[in-house]
Protein backbone atom coordinates (compact mmCIF):
# COMPACT_ATOMS: atom_id res chain seq x y z
CA UNK A 1 0.00 0.00 0.00
CA UNK A 2 1.42 3.39 -0.87
CA UNK A 3 1.38 6.32 1.51
CA UNK A 4 -1.23 8.34 -0.42
CA UNK A 5 -3.70 5.44 -0.32
CA UNK A 6 -3.01 4.92 3.36
CA UNK A 7 -3.67 8.59 4.11
CA UNK A 8 -6.93 8.46 2.17
CA UNK A 9 -8.02 5.29 4.00
CA UNK A 10 -7.14 6.75 7.39
CA UNK A 11 -8.99 9.97 6.59
CA UNK A 12 -12.12 7.96 5.73
CA UNK A 13 -11.90 6.29 9.14
CA UNK A 14 -11.70 9.63 10.95
CA UNK A 15 -14.34 9.87 13.69
CA UNK A 16 -14.74 12.45 16.46
CA UNK A 17 -12.56 11.62 19.44
CA UNK A 18 -12.49 13.20 22.86
CA UNK A 19 -8.96 14.38 23.64
CA UNK A 20 -7.55 12.53 26.58
CA UNK A 21 -7.40 14.50 29.83
CA UNK A 22 -4.24 16.07 31.16
CA UNK A 23 -1.83 13.63 32.85
CA UNK A 24 -2.27 15.42 36.18
CA UNK A 25 -6.05 15.05 36.16
CA UNK A 26 -5.79 11.36 35.21
CA UNK A 27 -3.14 10.83 37.87
CA UNK A 28 -5.34 12.47 40.52
CA UNK A 29 -8.26 10.26 39.52
CA UNK A 30 -6.11 7.15 39.88
CA UNK A 31 -4.60 8.34 43.16
CA UNK A 32 -8.05 9.06 44.66
CA UNK A 33 -9.36 5.65 43.66
CA UNK A 34 -6.21 3.97 44.98
CA UNK A 35 -6.35 5.75 48.34
CA UNK A 36 -9.92 4.58 48.71
CA UNK A 37 -9.05 1.01 47.69
CA UNK A 38 -6.07 0.85 50.02
CA UNK A 39 -8.07 2.34 52.87
CA UNK A 40 -10.65 -0.42 52.42
CA UNK A 41 -7.82 -2.98 52.10
CA UNK A 42 -6.25 -1.82 55.38
CA UNK A 43 -9.62 -1.90 57.14
CA UNK A 44 -10.30 -5.42 55.91
CA UNK A 45 -6.85 -6.70 56.89
CA UNK A 46 -7.02 -4.88 60.22
CA UNK A 47 -4.58 -2.08 61.13
CA UNK A 48 -1.90 -2.85 63.68
CA UNK A 49 -3.05 -2.45 67.28
CA UNK A 50 -0.49 0.17 68.34
CA UNK A 51 -1.02 2.32 65.23
CA UNK A 52 -1.44 5.65 67.02
CA UNK A 53 1.83 5.22 68.90
CA UNK A 54 3.64 3.79 65.89
CA UNK A 55 2.92 6.64 63.48
CA UNK A 56 5.05 9.03 65.51
CA UNK A 57 8.12 6.76 65.26
CA UNK A 58 10.85 7.59 62.71
CA UNK A 59 10.80 3.95 61.57
CA UNK A 60 7.22 4.56 60.47
CA UNK A 61 7.40 8.11 59.20
CA UNK A 62 10.49 7.90 56.98
CA UNK A 63 9.67 4.67 55.11
CA UNK A 64 6.05 5.77 54.72
CA UNK A 65 6.93 9.18 53.33
CA UNK A 66 9.69 7.72 51.16
CA UNK A 67 7.42 5.13 49.59
CA UNK A 68 4.55 7.56 49.16
CA UNK A 69 6.82 10.03 47.36
CA UNK A 70 8.29 7.28 45.19
CA UNK A 71 4.81 6.08 44.32
CA UNK A 72 3.53 9.52 43.39
CA UNK A 73 6.59 10.37 41.30
CA UNK A 74 6.60 7.03 39.49
CA UNK A 75 2.90 7.03 38.72
CA UNK A 76 2.92 10.65 37.63
CA UNK A 77 5.88 9.90 35.35
CA UNK A 78 3.98 6.97 33.85
CA UNK A 79 1.00 9.20 33.09
CA UNK A 80 3.20 11.93 31.61
CA UNK A 81 5.02 9.41 29.43
CA UNK A 82 1.79 8.24 27.85
CA UNK A 83 1.36 11.62 26.19
CA UNK A 84 3.81 11.67 23.27
CA UNK A 85 6.10 14.61 23.78
CA UNK A 86 9.79 14.36 23.15
CA UNK A 87 10.61 17.11 25.63
CA UNK A 88 9.92 14.98 28.69
CA UNK A 89 12.97 12.74 28.67
CA UNK A 90 14.43 14.19 31.86
CA UNK A 91 11.28 13.35 33.75
CA UNK A 92 11.96 9.61 33.26
CA UNK A 93 15.20 9.77 35.15
CA UNK A 94 13.67 10.71 38.51
CA UNK A 95 12.04 7.43 39.59
CA UNK A 96 14.80 5.33 38.05
CA UNK A 97 17.34 7.31 40.08
CA UNK A 98 15.24 6.81 43.20
CA UNK A 99 15.27 3.05 42.62
CA UNK A 100 19.01 2.92 42.15
CA UNK A 101 19.63 5.09 45.20
CA UNK A 102 17.27 3.00 47.30
CA UNK A 103 18.88 -0.26 46.18
CA UNK A 104 22.26 1.29 46.96
CA UNK A 105 21.11 2.22 50.47
CA UNK A 106 19.73 -1.27 51.06
CA UNK A 107 22.92 -2.87 49.77
CA UNK A 108 25.17 -0.70 51.93
CA UNK A 109 23.03 -1.26 55.02
CA UNK A 110 23.10 -5.00 54.30
CA UNK A 111 26.89 -4.92 54.14
CA UNK A 112 27.54 -2.77 57.20
CA UNK A 113 24.67 -3.78 59.49
CA UNK A 114 23.53 -6.92 61.15
CA UNK A 115 20.32 -7.83 59.44
CA UNK A 116 19.95 -11.16 61.22
CA UNK A 117 17.07 -9.78 63.19
CA UNK A 118 15.03 -8.76 60.17
CA UNK A 119 12.40 -11.44 60.95
CA UNK A 120 10.96 -13.30 58.00
CA UNK A 121 8.09 -11.41 56.48
CA UNK A 122 6.67 -13.41 53.59
CA UNK A 123 3.23 -12.32 54.68
CA UNK A 124 4.31 -8.70 54.06
CA UNK A 125 5.21 -9.52 50.45
CA UNK A 126 1.90 -11.28 50.01
CA UNK A 127 0.02 -8.32 51.46
CA UNK A 128 1.80 -5.84 49.17
CA UNK A 129 0.94 -7.97 46.16
CA UNK A 130 -2.71 -8.36 47.20
CA UNK A 131 -3.12 -4.66 47.93
CA UNK A 132 -1.55 -3.81 44.55
CA UNK A 133 -3.71 -5.96 42.28
CA UNK A 134 -6.74 -3.72 41.79
CA UNK A 135 -4.86 -0.37 41.70
CA UNK A 136 -2.40 -1.87 39.21
CA UNK A 137 -5.16 -3.16 36.95
CA UNK A 138 -6.84 0.24 37.09
CA UNK A 139 -3.58 2.03 36.34
CA UNK A 140 -2.66 -0.19 33.40
CA UNK A 141 -6.17 0.25 32.01
CA UNK A 142 -5.90 4.04 32.26
CA UNK A 143 -2.41 4.11 30.73
CA UNK A 144 -3.43 1.82 27.90
CA UNK A 145 -6.08 4.33 26.83
CA UNK A 146 -3.33 6.87 26.11
CA UNK A 147 -0.13 6.29 24.12
CA UNK A 148 2.42 4.31 26.13
CA UNK A 149 5.11 4.37 23.44
CA UNK A 150 7.93 3.34 25.80
CA UNK A 151 5.95 0.33 26.91
CA UNK A 152 8.60 -1.30 29.12
CA UNK A 153 9.46 1.90 30.97
CA UNK A 154 5.82 2.87 31.47
CA UNK A 155 5.09 -0.64 32.75
CA UNK A 156 8.01 -0.46 35.18
CA UNK A 157 6.98 2.95 36.51
CA UNK A 158 3.34 1.94 36.80
CA UNK A 159 4.06 -1.22 38.76
CA UNK A 160 6.67 0.50 40.91
CA UNK A 161 4.19 3.27 41.71
CA UNK A 162 1.44 0.83 42.61
CA UNK A 163 3.67 -1.43 44.71
CA UNK A 164 5.18 1.55 46.53
CA UNK A 165 1.70 2.87 47.30
CA UNK A 166 0.73 -0.55 48.66
CA UNK A 167 3.89 -0.64 50.74
CA UNK A 168 2.83 2.69 52.21
CA UNK A 169 -0.47 1.07 53.17
CA UNK A 170 1.39 -1.95 54.53
CA UNK A 171 3.04 0.32 57.10
CA UNK A 172 -0.36 0.56 58.75
CA UNK A 173 -0.68 -3.21 58.94
CA UNK A 174 2.76 -4.61 59.71
CA UNK A 175 3.57 -5.04 63.39
CA UNK A 176 7.31 -5.49 62.77
CA UNK A 177 8.28 -1.85 62.72
CA UNK A 178 12.06 -1.92 62.63
CA UNK A 179 14.52 -0.91 59.95
CA UNK A 180 15.99 -4.26 59.02
CA UNK A 181 12.56 -5.80 58.47
CA UNK A 182 11.26 -2.84 56.50
CA UNK A 183 14.32 -2.77 54.26
CA UNK A 184 14.51 -6.48 53.56
CA UNK A 185 10.85 -7.49 53.53
CA UNK A 186 9.14 -4.31 52.36
CA UNK A 187 11.45 -2.24 50.19
CA UNK A 188 13.43 -4.93 48.44
CA UNK A 189 10.39 -6.95 47.27
CA UNK A 190 8.78 -3.76 45.97
CA UNK A 191 11.82 -3.01 43.80
CA UNK A 192 12.23 -6.61 42.71
CA UNK A 193 8.56 -7.06 41.81
CA UNK A 194 8.50 -3.73 40.00
CA UNK A 195 10.92 -5.20 37.43
CA UNK A 196 8.12 -7.49 36.27
CA UNK A 197 6.45 -4.29 35.11
CA UNK A 198 8.83 -4.13 32.15
CA UNK A 199 7.46 -7.40 30.79
CA UNK A 200 3.88 -6.63 31.76
CA UNK A 201 4.18 -3.23 30.10
CA UNK A 202 5.50 -4.70 26.88
CA UNK A 203 2.62 -7.16 26.78
CA UNK A 204 -0.11 -4.80 27.94
CA UNK A 205 0.87 -1.84 25.78
CA UNK A 206 1.67 -3.71 22.57
CA UNK B 1 18.65 9.95 17.29
CA UNK B 2 16.31 12.89 17.41
CA UNK B 3 16.92 15.60 19.94
CA UNK B 4 14.87 18.08 21.90
CA UNK B 5 15.74 20.80 19.42
CA UNK B 6 13.86 18.94 16.69
CA UNK B 7 10.68 20.41 18.15
CA UNK B 8 11.81 23.79 16.87
CA UNK B 9 12.13 22.51 13.34
CA UNK B 10 8.43 22.99 12.84
CA UNK B 11 8.17 26.72 12.40
CA UNK B 12 5.44 28.29 14.48
CA UNK B 13 3.24 29.06 11.49
CA UNK B 14 3.30 25.46 10.30
CA UNK B 15 2.85 24.18 13.85
CA UNK B 16 -0.23 26.35 14.32
CA UNK B 17 -1.67 25.24 10.99
CA UNK B 18 -1.08 21.58 11.86
CA UNK B 19 -2.53 22.15 15.34
CA UNK B 20 -5.74 23.60 13.94
CA UNK B 21 -6.03 20.76 11.39
CA UNK B 22 -5.42 18.18 14.11
CA UNK B 23 -7.97 19.76 16.43
CA UNK B 24 -10.51 19.71 13.59
CA UNK B 25 -9.60 16.06 12.92
CA UNK B 26 -10.32 15.23 16.56
CA UNK B 27 -13.81 16.60 15.93
CA UNK B 28 -14.24 14.21 13.02
CA UNK B 29 -13.38 16.51 10.09
CA UNK B 30 -12.12 14.07 7.45
CA UNK B 31 -10.86 16.74 5.04
CA UNK B 32 -8.84 18.45 7.76
CA UNK B 33 -7.47 15.08 8.81
CA UNK B 34 -6.40 14.20 5.27
CA UNK B 35 -4.72 17.60 4.93
CA UNK B 36 -3.02 17.11 8.26
CA UNK B 37 -1.71 13.68 7.28
CA UNK B 38 -0.50 14.95 3.89
CA UNK B 39 1.39 17.84 5.41
CA UNK B 40 2.72 15.63 8.19
CA UNK B 41 4.06 13.21 5.59
CA UNK B 42 6.10 15.99 4.05
CA UNK B 43 7.47 16.96 7.46
CA UNK B 44 8.26 13.37 8.40
CA UNK B 45 9.91 12.59 5.09
CA UNK B 46 12.25 15.53 5.51
CA UNK B 47 12.98 14.47 9.09
CA UNK B 48 13.61 10.82 8.28
CA UNK B 49 15.64 11.18 5.10
CA UNK B 50 18.46 12.70 7.14
CA UNK B 51 18.42 9.85 9.62
CA UNK B 52 17.64 6.61 7.83
CA UNK B 53 18.41 4.57 4.77
CA UNK B 54 16.10 5.70 1.99
CA UNK B 55 14.40 2.33 1.57
CA UNK B 56 13.20 2.45 5.17
CA UNK B 57 11.76 5.95 5.08
CA UNK B 58 8.35 5.13 3.54
CA UNK B 59 7.86 2.20 5.94
CA UNK B 60 8.51 4.42 8.96
CA UNK B 61 6.28 7.18 7.59
CA UNK B 62 3.43 4.71 7.18
CA UNK B 63 3.98 3.24 10.63
CA UNK B 64 4.01 6.76 12.08
CA UNK B 65 0.78 7.65 10.28
CA UNK B 66 -0.88 4.53 11.66
CA UNK B 67 0.32 5.46 15.16
CA UNK B 68 -0.95 9.01 14.73
CA UNK B 69 -4.33 7.56 13.81
CA UNK B 70 -4.27 5.25 16.83
CA UNK B 71 -3.13 7.94 19.26
CA UNK B 72 -5.21 10.80 17.83
CA UNK B 73 -6.92 11.42 21.16
CA UNK B 74 -3.59 11.90 22.95
CA UNK B 75 -2.91 15.23 21.26
CA UNK B 76 -3.88 17.89 23.78
CA UNK B 77 -5.43 20.87 21.96
CA UNK B 78 -3.47 24.06 22.42
CA UNK B 79 -0.13 22.28 22.75
CA UNK B 80 2.48 22.42 19.95
CA UNK B 81 2.20 19.60 17.42
CA UNK B 82 5.95 19.25 16.75
CA UNK B 83 7.02 17.51 19.97
CA UNK B 84 3.98 15.20 19.79
CA UNK B 85 4.68 14.30 16.17
CA UNK B 86 8.42 13.80 16.56
CA UNK B 87 7.97 11.72 19.70
CA UNK B 88 5.71 9.29 17.83
CA UNK B 89 7.96 9.27 14.79
CA UNK B 90 11.10 8.79 16.89
CA UNK B 91 9.64 5.74 18.61
CA UNK B 92 8.48 4.24 15.33
CA UNK B 93 11.97 4.82 13.92
CA UNK B 94 13.58 3.00 16.83
CA UNK B 95 11.03 0.18 16.59
CA UNK B 96 11.74 -0.13 12.89
CA UNK B 97 15.49 -0.44 13.50
CA UNK B 98 14.89 -3.07 16.18
CA UNK B 99 12.62 -5.01 13.86
CA UNK B 100 15.16 -4.83 11.05
CA UNK B 101 17.89 -6.07 13.33
CA UNK B 102 15.67 -8.97 14.42
CA UNK B 103 14.85 -9.86 10.84
CA UNK B 104 18.51 -9.80 9.85
CA UNK B 105 19.24 -12.21 12.69
CA UNK B 106 16.35 -14.42 11.62
CA UNK B 107 17.46 -14.42 8.01
CA UNK B 108 20.97 -15.32 9.05
CA UNK B 109 19.65 -18.32 10.95
CA UNK B 110 17.03 -19.51 8.53
CA UNK B 111 17.05 -19.54 4.77
CA UNK B 112 13.50 -18.57 4.00
CA UNK B 113 13.59 -20.29 0.61
CA UNK B 114 14.59 -23.61 2.05
CA UNK B 115 12.85 -25.76 4.60
CA UNK B 116 15.98 -27.87 4.95
CA UNK B 117 16.09 -26.87 8.61
CA UNK B 118 13.56 -29.60 9.24
CA UNK B 119 15.11 -32.20 6.98
CA UNK B 120 17.97 -33.26 9.17
CA UNK B 121 17.63 -36.96 9.93
CA UNK B 122 14.55 -37.45 7.76
CA UNK B 123 14.19 -39.52 4.64
CA UNK B 124 12.62 -37.70 1.68
CA UNK B 125 9.61 -40.03 1.64
CA UNK B 126 8.67 -39.58 5.27
CA UNK B 127 9.52 -35.91 5.17
CA UNK B 128 6.36 -34.73 3.44
CA UNK B 129 4.03 -36.56 5.81
CA UNK B 130 5.99 -35.58 8.89
CA UNK B 131 6.30 -31.98 7.79
CA UNK B 132 2.59 -31.78 7.03
CA UNK B 133 1.77 -33.28 10.42
CA UNK B 134 4.01 -30.73 12.06
CA UNK B 135 2.39 -27.98 10.02
CA UNK B 136 -1.05 -28.97 11.32
CA UNK B 137 0.12 -28.47 14.88
CA UNK B 138 1.11 -24.84 14.27
CA UNK B 139 -1.07 -21.88 15.29
CA UNK B 140 -3.36 -20.93 12.41
CA UNK B 141 -1.50 -17.73 11.49
CA UNK B 142 1.93 -19.41 11.32
CA UNK B 143 0.44 -22.36 9.43
CA UNK B 144 -1.18 -20.11 6.85
CA UNK B 145 2.02 -18.14 6.26
CA UNK B 146 4.14 -21.27 5.85
CA UNK B 147 1.54 -22.86 3.57
CA UNK B 148 1.53 -19.78 1.36
CA UNK B 149 5.32 -19.64 1.30
CA UNK B 150 6.16 -23.32 1.00
CA UNK B 151 3.16 -25.08 -0.51
CA UNK B 152 1.78 -22.40 -2.79
CA UNK B 153 5.29 -21.07 -3.43
CA UNK B 154 4.47 -17.39 -3.03
CA UNK B 155 7.19 -14.88 -2.31
CA UNK B 156 7.29 -12.93 0.95
CA UNK B 157 6.03 -9.88 -0.91
CA UNK B 158 3.09 -11.80 -2.37
CA UNK B 159 2.23 -13.30 1.02
CA UNK B 160 2.34 -9.82 2.46
CA UNK B 161 -0.13 -8.59 -0.15
CA UNK B 162 -2.34 -11.66 0.30
CA UNK B 163 -2.55 -11.44 4.09
CA UNK B 164 -2.32 -7.69 4.56
CA UNK B 165 0.64 -8.19 6.91
CA UNK B 166 3.89 -6.30 6.44
CA UNK B 167 6.79 -8.18 4.86
CA UNK B 168 8.64 -8.02 8.16
CA UNK B 169 5.71 -9.58 10.00
CA UNK B 170 5.50 -12.35 7.40
CA UNK B 171 9.17 -13.17 7.89
CA UNK B 172 8.89 -13.11 11.68
CA UNK B 173 5.74 -15.27 11.68
CA UNK B 174 7.40 -17.75 9.30
CA UNK B 175 10.48 -17.85 11.49
CA UNK B 176 8.39 -18.58 14.57
CA UNK B 177 6.63 -21.33 12.65
CA UNK B 178 9.99 -22.83 11.64
CA UNK B 179 11.13 -22.69 15.25
CA UNK B 180 8.02 -24.56 16.38
CA UNK B 181 8.57 -27.16 13.64
CA UNK B 182 12.16 -27.56 14.73
CA UNK B 183 11.01 -28.22 18.28
CA UNK B 184 8.44 -30.73 17.05
CA UNK B 185 11.25 -32.52 15.21
CA UNK B 186 13.29 -32.51 18.37
CA UNK B 187 15.88 -30.15 16.94
CA UNK B 188 17.51 -27.31 18.77
CA UNK B 189 15.62 -24.06 18.13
Amino acid sequence: MNTETLIHDLALQCRPVKPIGSPIIRFLRWASATILLLFVGVLIAGPKPDLWNAISEPSFIFPAIGMLCLSLISTMSAFVLTIPDQRKHRFNAIPISVVFISVGIIASISIFSDLQGSNPGLICILRVVCLSVVPALLLFYMLRKAAPLSSGLVGLLALLGTLAFSEFALQFLCKKQFWAHILIWHFLPVFALAMIGIIVGRLAFK
Amino acid sequence: MWTTTEANKLDSERDQRLASLLTAAQQGDQVAYENFLNETTVVLRRFLIKRMELDMVEDVIQETLLSIHRFLRTYLPGRPVGPWLYAICGHRMVDHYRQKRRIRRVEAEVDLDDLSVVRIGQTDRSLDETALDALKKLPSRQRRIIELLKIQGLTVKEVSAETGMSESSVKITAFRGYETIRKLFGLKA
